[in-house]
């Protein structure tokens, strides 16, 4: 088995599945939210605030904060620590936060 | 539009009492959770397609989560998972909604809040950097997902969950740089004697404790973090010795080299339900919020609306699950239920159980509540509002100019308008209103939620009748 220093041993994880993520296919499991999914291949970068321009990434880890949005092909942004990965799965990162693009 | 009989809201200890003790009295209970399976933060469960080979410290909780979480699947309970509670029409409607589907209302005869509570934030100079999380996000990440969010951990805050975090951590094979606890052992030993008859937490202490001295973690006591550092990632972590009011000593720097900061000074309860059910709030000093005021059955100023769990008040699971049950039969009762002939006994034992676990969580406030040098960490540059990267120096800028509240502050520089609604930033904005301004904390927390708390798509909307249109 590949080594995956960031997946935990101790559990059995459900099947193997891919998701892409800005265009990369990643191993993921079925079980894992897609923020566990990231952060197991060592991203920790998720998006760019809109403002500054500055890095943001996991911060609350149980959806309250909403700094770990993403953009999931045909869901639009969601908390990437809520929802759970899909085979098939398309993932955008660095996407602007909120619904208000544009705002002066 | 759904009917019950009591609907609660949260999946955690106090919820699942809640709806058990309701719906042992005869209640309809509808469970409402965010999260896709029921057990809040302390009873994380992980998600149906794992399977746990050999538990370890992570999964201290995972015998008593089981019983209660088989007690909840063999109830009649209506559990709607992955269901956001996002407003309320009055005080007996819930207006829900589900990623991906359309918002419903649901009409209950008597609510039970017990939505728990979340990192309390604490803002210092790279604060919003990758790699910096809460203590509870890495402790999540750990229980629920099994992902290590990092290799090279420093753990800082204060209070009785540094500890499993960092024995959790070591045992998933990060290594733990350092434990910076901002309390002293001296300010401990002092308080060791309250510790007596709470012994199930002096046993998962010394499980902790002996963990992380056998994986020789260094601990620092009377220190706090001070800064974070990276370019796009956390890659350097500062801690510094601080005086009785946690202000950092000069002189006492120490840096890691790290790629996760885990922070965690204690919880906020989750308050934004309460607010919009119009509960009358009173001020907790030592947790630095406002809380619901309560009666004896966990009933708040609303009729037919109870608080339970750390909704009510941060303390725990057990308080949690004793003030479940108490709100729960109270709650069956307002919905016109007349449970078994011992309801006041189970009544009466839940209650002296909550009081002896109030007695503890009164221990942990008075040890750990924060002092004020944690709130002046952040410097002019430092992002208070995350969501609208909103600066201390920006934010101290308008309040010279005139704006002298919370409330005031939203409209003048759009601080706790993004998505979190003020959940991280509302109480740190708060402090800094109050030092500014030399009043107190109490007076210028007055950032209320507005319907939908947390954002959800209009289309969503587009069905349901009656409900109020979401405001920005």
């Amino acid at each position: 088995m590949r080594e995956e220093p960031h997946r935990v041993a101790g559990v059995r994880r459900g099947i193997p599945l891919e998701l892409s993520v800005d265009g990369e296919v990643i191993q993921a499991y079925e079980g894992e939210t897609i923020a566990a999914a990231l952060t197991a291949t060592g991203r920790k970068v998720l998006r760019h605030a809109p403002r500054t321009g500055a890095t943001r990434g996991v911060f609350c880890g149980i959806g309250a904060c909403f700094e770990c949005l993403v953009t999931v092909e045909g869901m639009g942004q969601v908390r990437s620590c809520m929802v759970a990965v899909r085979p098939g799965m398309r993932v955008s990162l660095g996407g602007q936060t909120g619904p208000e693009e544009g705002r002066p | 539009m759904r009917e019950t009989d009591v609907a609660v809201v949260g999946g955690g200890p106090a919820g699942i009492a809640a709806a058990l003790a309701a719906s042992r009295a005869g209640a309809r209970v509808t469970l409402v959770d965010e999260y896709s399976r029921p057990g809040g933060q302390i009873y994380r469960q992980l998600p149906t397609a794992f399977q746990l080979d050999r538990p370890g410290i992570v999964d201290r909780d995972h015998p008593r989560a089981r019983r209660l979480l088989q007690r909840l699947a063999g109830s009649p309970v209506v559990l709607l998972a992955e269901t956001l509670v996002w407003g309320v029409e009055d005080g007996t409607t819930l207006l829900l909604y589900r990623e991906g589907g359309e918002a419903e209302a649901l009409r209950a005869r008597a609510i039970v809040v017990a939505t728990g509570a979340y990192d309390r934030p604490v803002a210092f100079p790279g604060w919003t950097l990758p790699g910096v999380m809460t203590a509870g996000g890495a402790q999540a990440m750990l229980k629920g997902q099994r992902v290590l969010p990092g290799r090279r951990v420093l753990v800082a805050g204060a209070g009785p969950l540094l500890l499993p975090l960092a024995a959790a951590l070591v045992e998933a094979g990060a290594e733990v740089v350092a434990v910076a606890e901002a309390t002293t052992r001296l300010q401990w030993g002092l308080q060791a004697h309250r510790m007596w008859g709470h012994w199930e937490r002096v046993r998962d202490a010394f499980i902790y404790e002996r963990a992380l001295l056998a994986a020789r973690v260094p601990r620092y006591f009377g220190h706090v973090i001070v800064r974070a550092e990276g370019s796009e990632a956390v890659e350097r972590a500062t801690i510094a010795e601080v005086d009785g009011e946690w202000r950092p000593k000069p002189g006492t720097e120490v840096s890691f080299d790290v790629d996760l900061l885990c922070v965690g000074y204690g919880f906020l309860s989750s308050m934004e339900l309460p607010r919009l059910l119009g509960c009358r709030l009173s001020f907790h000093p030592a947790q630095h919020q406002y809380l619901p005021v309560h009666d004896s059955t966990m009933e708040t100023t609303v009729p037919g609306v109870f608080v339970a769990g750390e909704t009510a008040g941060i303390g725990g699971a057990e308080k949690a699950l004793a003030e479940g049950e108490m709100a729960g039969l109270a709650a069956a009762v307002r919905a016109g239920l007349s449970p078994g002939p011992d309801w006041e006994g189970e009544v009466r034992a839940a209650r002296s159980r909550r009081r002896h676990q109030l007695s503890f969580a009164r221990l942990l406030d008075e040890l750990f509540s924060p002092r004020p040098g944690l709130y002046q960490l952040a410097d002019d540059a430092t992002p208070l509002c995350r969501c609208e990267e909103v600066t201390v120096g920006e934010i101290r800028q308008a309040i010279r100019e005139g704006a002298a509240s919370t409330a005031a502050l939203k409209g003048w520089t759009r601080v706790g308008m993004g998505p979190c609604q003020g959940r991280i930033c509302g109480n740190l904005i708060g402090h800094l209103v109050a030092r500014e301004t030399g009043r107190s904390l109490k007076d210028v927390l007055d950032l209320n939620p507005r319907p939908p708390i947390k954002p959800l798509p209009l289309e969503a909307l587009a069905r349901l009748e009656g409900a109020p249109s979401p405001e920005r």
